[in-house]
């Protein structure tokens, strides 16, 4: 039995093959965002299907039963939308943007394209330069090698520490059996999230997805063993030269609790105080006194092995200068912070969301993520109630037991002449 | 007319209809664009100052005034100043194109009325700090310096000297390195009492209040400006004869970026440009994605542009491939710009494709007042937001074909390569 739950003009619906539809209704715009998301990124995959998942979401752009490759390109750019994809390293999902008189033929070409696909062996055969032209392009810009070197120097176990796209060597041996017992797994009801954003109704989106979505069969989802990243017990830094750069890049980051847990909110409120915007802490002492040319800070909102990090550029030889002053003001945070500054920050964060909720597109990926990554709707639901219930010692325990307490990994990219 | 159209018509007729848009003319020349839409509490706005980095004295000028116009005024601090949109979860920020100068500021309607004792200030008591100055010039440095980490921003910075080599597009808004250094915050106080002429600023704000409201306020503070024009000199630079310049850089990717002759602003065929443009190199089913990586399998990324400046029209070319293939590749690309078939049903979609992004990218308030001042601003008059999807929709087959002759007349190539 499919049950609906409404809160704030949002209705959650559970299908009987186990796939979750949410439809949120908006009649303050023309534009509707239709996504599809699956619980599976990179760190599902073993060691020879590395960049499969990445891999499988280029591979149903081409082609399906119903849909013959570059029809549904045709088809979507015909209507004026915008259609894309993307994998991460916990999910992956497909959406459409498009004017809301044309919400139900967009959520059928996403039916076709996730549950419907051809992956044909001479369309694997056609995509896998085209990938590697991906992978090489990353490996192009040094700035995709710095945060890939520098996950690799944070985990020593958890399949975080690989690339989404994967290496050469995996990516040409995929064959359409491998990626077809990857989709056959992965790409069913009980792995999946529909979510709907705009001026739709949501019973009739809900009898349309039982009509396509719903007539698939689900089926338990074998998880691969997520292999949890040690307590790290040592600082650790690692140097890179390229000849390719001109000022330096740093990374500096801590191990920190899961997305969502209670004391994240206080992380978030830690996280706008010092790196977020023009008001932010960091902008102020670092970048308006000349020592850093930019500074950010933010975290990966992870469900395991989560990240705080910061990182900035600046001119090489002053990375001493610029590392010893951000300890500082971290350090000296407890005595410095008020609780004045922590409702400004908190205030942000808040009225920031007004305008990131502005796009559709922006909500559904809020909702998906809440319920694919995160595993639960309330991230989504009550993130502002729980922003608003952060208090200055929230704040400054976090810093003590994740940021001053614990070891940290950095990693200093310069220019090599 | 398609139903395509008829609908999205109607789409547009809905932010459009009745009294929610109207044009002010200060007796300064400035022009107030204001729309008042309905939300949970936005108003967001551009200024846009006719002016970029024509006739600037020392390149650089205008980029690092801009830069410093929201770092510190006679009234505010730097901080006083992002603090007054960022604590609604707004923001500000003062950038220069080619062609004009831009503050482009979001706030809530409560912070409405900080936000423009803000601006007023901005406008008419910058102090530009000296110490600003230097901390920015150092950061504008640093970054002309690292858009050569990237392959397609070498390529552009080589390009542009080629292309527009003469005009004041040659070299990017920040100017070169040993521009910067010359600057002065003299020269910014110069260049700023000589753009900031009425005729020159267009404002446009688009907001979650009543429209005699919006009115009411922007009018008080804009009418102080001073009045007067800050004219430009038309600078064109046709593309005389094909060329390809090589640049070696390390990497993993050779860029390849190519520029071919447009057609100006005024022209009866730029709106034909506009659709042959997509039909090229815009998305999943244009001729460079189709034929260059579909086909081809070259390159993960490859597109066109055909960005909107006042003068020296170019259609831009992009594809990033293996060094191995750079010679077929480069070839390819020339021969999918100038010669490979275009048909109806090609012209139909990249009709299609504008108009619906065109509607997309309208979803905030933020964006909708830049496009409203950016048609003002490039003389097009506001009116054109609305006009833009029958223009795109009148283009015919016939209009697109004749206007690739002017992309057939010449190349002018950089290649990037390891």
């Amino acid at each position: 039995m499919a049950y609906a739950l409404a809160v704030q003009d949002l209705a959650k619906y559970k299908l009987k093959n186990g796939a979750i539809l949410v439809v949120k209704h908006r009649d303050d715009t023309e534009a509707v965002s239709l996504q599809v998301w699956f619980k599976v990124g990179s760190i599902e995959e073993n060691y020879q299907q590395k960049g499969m998942a990445h891999f499988l979401e280029h591979m149903l752009f081409n082609g399906s039963e119903k849909y013959p490759y570059g029809e549904i390109d045709r088809l979507v750019e015909g209507m004026g939308g915008r259609m894309n994809a993307g994998t991460s390293k916990e999910y992956t999902f497909y959406y459409i943007t498009v004017a809301k008189p044309y919400w139900k033929p967009a959520l059928e070409i996403l039916y076709q394209l996730t549950q419907k696909p051809l992956l044909s062996e001479d369309m694997v055969e056609k995509e896998k330069p085209i990938v590697i032209e991906e992978l090489r392009r990353g490996k192009d810009d040094p700035i995709n090698l710095l945060w890939e070197e520098f996950e690799k120097l944070v985990y020593k176990a958890s399949p975080y520490r690989h690339p989404i796209i994967g290496y050469e060597e995996t990516i040409s041996k995929f064959t359409r059996e491998s990626l077809l017992e990857f989709f056959r797994n992965y790409y069913q009801p009980q792995n999946m999230v529909i979510v709907v954003v705009g001026d739709v109704e949501p019973s009739e989106v809900k009898s349309f997805v039982e009509e396509t979505f719903g007539k698939e069969a689900g089926k338990p989802v074998k998880r691969a063993q997520y292999v949890p990243e040690p307590e790290q017990l040592e600082n650790r830094f690692k140097e890179i030269k390229d000849k390719r750069l001109e000022r330096a890049y740093w990374i500096i980051g801590w191990r920190v609790m899961p997305v969502a847990v209670k004391d994240y909110y206080a992380l978030l409120v830690l996280d706008q105080i010092l790196g977020n915007g023009r008001t932010s802490l960091f902008y102020k002492e670092l970048v308006e006194k000349g020592l850093v040319y930019s500074v950010s800070s933010g975290d990966f909102a992870r469900p395991r092995d989560n990240l705080f990090v910061i990182s900035a550029s600046f001119e090489p030889s002053r990375y001493k200068e610029v590392k010893e002053r951000v300890m500082q003001i971290l350090r000296e945070l407890p005595q410095t912070l008020t609780d004045e500054e922590v409702q400004k920050a908190k205030q942000r964060i808040i009225n920031s969301e007004v305008f990131a909720l502005e796009r559709v597109q922006r909500e559904a990926y809020y909702i998906g993520y809440s319920l694919t990554v995160v595993g639960l709707l309330d991230y989504y639901l009550y993130f502002e109630s729980n922003i608003r219930s952060v208090r200055k010692k929230d704040v400054l325990n976090v810093l003590e037991k994740y940021i001053l307490s614990k070891p940290y990994s950095e990693i200093l990219m310069v220019p090599e002449k | 007319m398609s139903v395509f159209l008829l609908i999205i018509f109607f789409l547009f007729s809905l932010s459009y209809g009745g009294a929610k848009l109207k044009e002010v003319n200060l007796e300064n020349g400035v022009k107030l664009i204001i729309k008042e839409t309905k939300g949970r509490g936005i108003v967001a706005g551009s200024i846009f100052i006719k002016s970029g980095t024509h006739g600037e004295e020392k390149r650089g000028t205008s980029n690092l005034m801009a830069r410093l116009l929201t770092k510190g005024t006679k009234t505010f601090s730097s901080y006083d100043i992002a603090s007054a949109f960022e604590d609604w979860g707004g923001s500000i920020e003062a950038s220069t194109a080619d062609d004009y100068i831009y503050i482009n500021f979001s706030t809530r309607p409560e912070g409405l009325e900080q936000g423009l004792r803000v601006i007023e200030s901005i406008l008419l008591e910058p102090t530009f700090p000296e110490e600003q100055l230097q901390v920015e010039k150092r950061r504008v440095i640093a970054s002309i310096r690292s858009r050569r980490e990237d392959g397609f921003e070498l390529a552009m910075e080589r390009l542009r000297l080629i292309t527009y080599r003469g005009t004041s597009y040659e070299v990017a808004p920040e100017g070169r390195e040993e521009d910067v250094e010359k600057v002065e915050r003299e020269d910014l106080i110069k260049r700023w009492q000589q753009v900031l002429k009425g005729k020159n600023v267009v404002v446009a704000v688009v907001g979650d209040m009543p429209l005699e409201e919006l009115e009411k306020r922007f009018r008080a503070v804009f009418s102080k400006l001073p009045s007067g024009e800050f004219n430009l000199r038309a600078e064109d630079k046709p593309i005389k004869e094909s060329l390809v310049e090589r640049v070696q850089r390390e990497g993993a990717q050779a860029t390849i970026l190519c520029a071919f002759e447009g057609v100006p602003l005024n022209s009866p065929d730029f709106f034909a440009l506009r659709v042959l443009n997509s039909i090229l190199g815009d998305g999943m089913t244009s001729k460079l994605f189709s034929e260059l990586r579909e086909k081809r399998g070259y390159a993960y990324a490859t597109y066109s542009m055909f960005p909107i400046k006042l003068y020296s029209p170019r259609v831009f070319a992009y594809i990033g491939t293996s060094p191995d293939k750079k010679e077929s590749a480069l070839k390819d690309l020339l021969w999918v710009v100038q010669e490979a078939e275009i048909t109806n049903e090609d012209l139909e979609l990249a009709k299609k494709k504008i108009i619906g992004g065109y509607l997309l990218d309208r979803q905030t308030r933020g964006r909708q007042a830049f496009q409203l001042g950016f048609w003002e601003v490039m003389g097009f008059g506001y009116k054109m937001d609305q006009e833009y999807v029958k223009h795109i929709e009148n283009v015919r087959l016939e209009d697109v074909l004749k206007v690739r002759e002017s992309l057939k007349k010449a190349h002018q190539c950089v290649v990037v390569e390891p």
